[in-house]
């Protein structure tokens, strides 16, 4: 039961994450959202992965933040100079 | 129900309670550098106390919870560095109001 309002929690941010991606204008802005709302997600399957209880989830959930690593490198180097 | 497992609930509620709050102030912050610190910091915090509780719950899956808390605490920082980094020199994003009238 504890386990799914804690998911709740995390989905009811990544919905007001997403609100700010929507409503923000720069790139920037828009990647900071984007790079929230990766981490809300590797939380919410580790939550999931307890609730189903099967490890394999958190595999997906490292393979989900280091590519969330690489696009938020990419995009900076590009706002900053240029590919 | 043993005690390890009630401490690992109550620090995965408060990792979720981190991660709403820091997703909250990212949707109220106006800035972009506001946003970065409201937004990086808290969820960052509550990731690593989620997956403290769920490193007290399954005691067996220690290796890879260990591992993405150790990938995510590296690459989340050096993430925002470098967005705040680019928002600085791209020069689009200026002090606000009131940060400008205490410097002249």
């Amino acid at each position: 039961m504890l386990y799914n309002i804690a998911l709740g929690l995390t989905g009811l941010g990544a919905v007001l994450s997403l609100a700010s991606l929507v409503k923000s204008r720069s790139l920037v802005e828009k990647m900071v959202a984007l790079d929230v709302i990766t981490t809300l997600f590797s939380a919410g399957l580790v939550l999931f992965s307890l609730i189903f209880d099967s490890s394999f989830l958190l595999d997906i959930a490292i393979v989900y933040a280091l590519l969330s690593f690489g696009a938020v490198f990419v995009v900076a180097r590009y706002q900053e100079r240029g590919l | 129900m043993g005690i390890l497992e009630v401490i690992g609930t109550f620090f995965i509620i408060l990792g979720s309670l981190f991660l709403f709050l820091g997703a909250l102030g990212l949707y109220r912050m106006p800035d972009v550098f506001n946003k970065l610190q409201a937004g990086t910091k808290a969820t960052t915090l509550g990731f690593l106390s989620a997956a403290l509780g769920a490193l007290l719950v399954k005691p067996e899956w220690t290796f890879k919870i260990i591992l993405i808390a150790a990938i995510l605490l590296l690459t989340n920082p050096l993430g925002s560095h470098a967005l705040a980094r680019a928002a600085k020199k791209s020069g689009l994003f200026e002090l606000g109001e009131e940060q400008k009238g205490g410097e002249k």
